[in-house]
């Protein structure tokens, strides 16, 4: 973290070598500033923020693989670095953005924005709680997630989310399961869920959620719980306190 | 004007005629109190009942209800093809207004050319009234179109202007000068000559519609140019152009939403290396350009406000004449093929 004497660690992704280079050498100018790394895609940035956990990331929106947007969704809401959106883009974004005081530099910027923006980034890493509405504002702006980046080897891959059967929480870990095989990522289930969205994932017990397209039976047991048979012919077990999302309540006669 | 306003129009012009006859033909009366009134107005009464459902008929004709007045001649002509009709139908009822009701037995060397005549004259009146009518109704609906053809072309400029060079790309490419200037000041300024021949260029677009080949290819390469510097080493260029073609005459501008689709697409949707190629062809007197982009497959049609634009754009020059096909390109990537017909500029 950003105390008195720590450097802030940045990352700095653009897909346009000129714009990381200029970014690069405003950065290394500040004596508090070490650029960490640079990305030139989306999903580069996505891996190096999970391995090298910066404090601050510059981060265009639009790249190959993956948006700026849609890597901000997928990071861990409270405890992701904090994020300057850069972008020549003057759409609604960019209104969002205002509304909801998320930094972000308008391409082309000199030096004196390029300023600016760093002293509110200051003064935020400096302020506890830390708040982060980018990742927020990311989900909201995208809606239900489509691709989500799981650990694959040494790097990322781009997982269809409709490929996903089901997942499971581990502590702050989340299995992501799909017919072939199982990820593991570093996120809670609840943050995981809220980027997903809850009309393609139901949770069905404090530590499992199910893709609500793979549930083929639902059977009732007499301890008043549910068991939820998925495509695969996997069970799982529906605990009472979640039955409710994927069983409507039964109206009162 | 609407269709049942225009009926209302001509059916108050058709009493309003017939009112002024019944006047003049009941003007007797006033000096000879032999003939009682009711006689007076039952002699017109006849002729207006035959010609009312003659012009009943008329009515449902082309010539009034979507008459082609520029030239007059034409509708005067049609209608004036009906005046024998209508004259024989006058004398028809005169005659039979003398003999039942008045009992005037008149010679018909007498009858005949009075009722030609009163009937001739009320028909060119007829006319007259109808025509100065509908050419008011007409006058106001030209005007309503002009002002809308205006309006569409005004758009149609402004969209194509947009369309050109979107303000993405002005940005971005004043960025990379932005980014440039402080490493490498000739590859800033070139960039920015670059930007300053093409703003140049599409704000001159609507006053020379051709250009030929060559002129758009130099834009191209301007495009490319600023494109090569933002994307540096992610993209390389192939021209395939044979001398032949230069001299070919080709909208303004064309090609430059072609190339920046391909960057779009092809180049900013991928990490790799792609390789974006422009080819020129004459065959007979057709005109062939490609630009092909390797890189990701079309998703989904290709229906584009830029590409829809290209389209409008060679409808409103050459008709059917010429097209903009996108389709898959051969071994990956995506292929627009632009066909027009050859016209090489003159010297």
């Amino acid at each position: 973290m950003a105390a008195h004497g720590a450097l802030i660690r940045v990352l700095v992704v653009d897909d346009e070598p000129p714009a990381r280079a200029k970014l690069r050498r405003w950065c290394s100018e500040e004596r508090d500033l070490e650029v960490v790394a640079e990305a030139a895609n989306g999903l580069t940035a996505a891996h190096l923020i999970a391995t090298l956990r910066p404090d601050l990331v510059f981060l265009d929106i639009q790249m190959p693989d993956m948006s700026g947007l849609e890597v901000a969704a997928q990071l861990q809401a409270g405890s992701a670095p904090l994020l300057v959106f850069v972008t020549a883009h003057d759409d609604h974004a960019v209104d969002a953005f205002d509304l909801n005081a998320i930094d972000y530099l308008l391409k082309p910027y000199d030096h004196e924005r390029f300023l600016r923006a760093l002293a509110r980034i200051r003064q935020r890493l400096g302020s506890t709680p830390r708040e982060e509405p980018a990742v927020e504002l990311a989900r909201s702006t995208l809606g239900p997630g489509k691709r989500l980046p799981v650990p694959d080897g040494d790097g990322l891959r781009l997982l269809d989310v409709s490929a996903i059967h089901w997942l499971e929480a581990d502590d702050n870990y989340v299995h992501v399961h799909t017919a072939e095989r199982e990820y593991l990522l570093r996120r809670t289930l609840h943050d995981l869920l809220a980027q997903l969205g809850e009309q393609q994932f139901a949770r069905i017990h404090r530590s499992t959620a199910v893709n609500v397209a793979q549930v083929v039976i639902l059977r009732p047991t007499p301890k008043g719980d549910y068991e939820v048979t998925l495509r695969t012919g996997l069970t799982l077990r529906s605990s009472r306190r979640y039955a409710h999302n994927l069983v409507p309540p039964r109206s009162p006669l | 004007m609407s269709r049942s306003l225009h009926v209302t129009l001509i059916a108050a012009l058709w009493i309003l005629l017939w009112v002024v006859v019944t006047l003049i033909e009941t003007a007797p009366v006033l000096h000879n109190t032999r003939i009682p009134l009711w006689l007076s107005l039952s002699a017109v009464l006849l002729p207006i009942v035959f010609a009312t459902a003659w012009a009943a008929w008329e009515l449902r004709s082309a010539q009034f209800t979507r008459p082609a007045l520029n030239p007059p001649w034409p509708w005067f002509r049609h209608h004036l093809r009906r005046l024998p009709f209508f004259l024989v139908l006058m004398f028809v009822a005169t005659y039979l207004t003398n003999r039942l009701l008045l009992h005037t037995f008149l010679p018909l060397h007498i009858l005949v050319p009075w009722a030609l005549l009163k009937g001739g004259v009320l028909y060119c009146l007829w006319l007259a009234l109808i025509f100065s009518s509908l050419t008011v109704g007409k006058m106001r609906q030209d005007d309503e179109r002009l002002l809308s053809a205006q309006r569409a072309l005004a758009e149609a400029q402004l969209a194509q202007l947009q369309a050109q060079l979107r303000p993405h790309f002005i940005f971005n490419a004043l960025n990379t000068v932005s980014a440039l200037m402080h490493t490498d000041i000739g590859r800033a300024d070139r960039v920015l000559a670059q930007l300053g021949d093409l703003l140049r260029a599409s704000l001159r677009v609507d006053r020379r519609d051709e250009v030929s080949l060559k002129e758009e290819l130099e834009l191209l390469e301007r495009y490319a140019g600023i494109m090569r510097e933002r994307f540096d080493g992610r993209v390389s260029l192939q021209w395939d152009v044979p001398a032949e073609t230069l001299p070919a005459r080709v909208p303004a501008m064309l090609l430059q939403p072609l190339l920046e689709n391909a960057f779009k697409h092809g180049v900013e949707k991928s990490s790799a290396v792609e390789r974006i190629t422009i080819r020129a062809a004459r065959h007979g007197d057709e005109l062939h350009i490609d630009v092909h982009n390797t890189g990701p497959r079309m998703n989904g049609s290709a229906a584009g406000v830029g590409l829809q634009n290209c389209r409008e754009r060679l409808y409103l020059l050459y008709n059917s004449h010429a097209s903009l096909d996108v389709s898959d390109g051969e071994g990956g990537g995506v292929k627009a093929s632009v066909t027009l017909p050859w016209r090489p500029t003159a010297h």
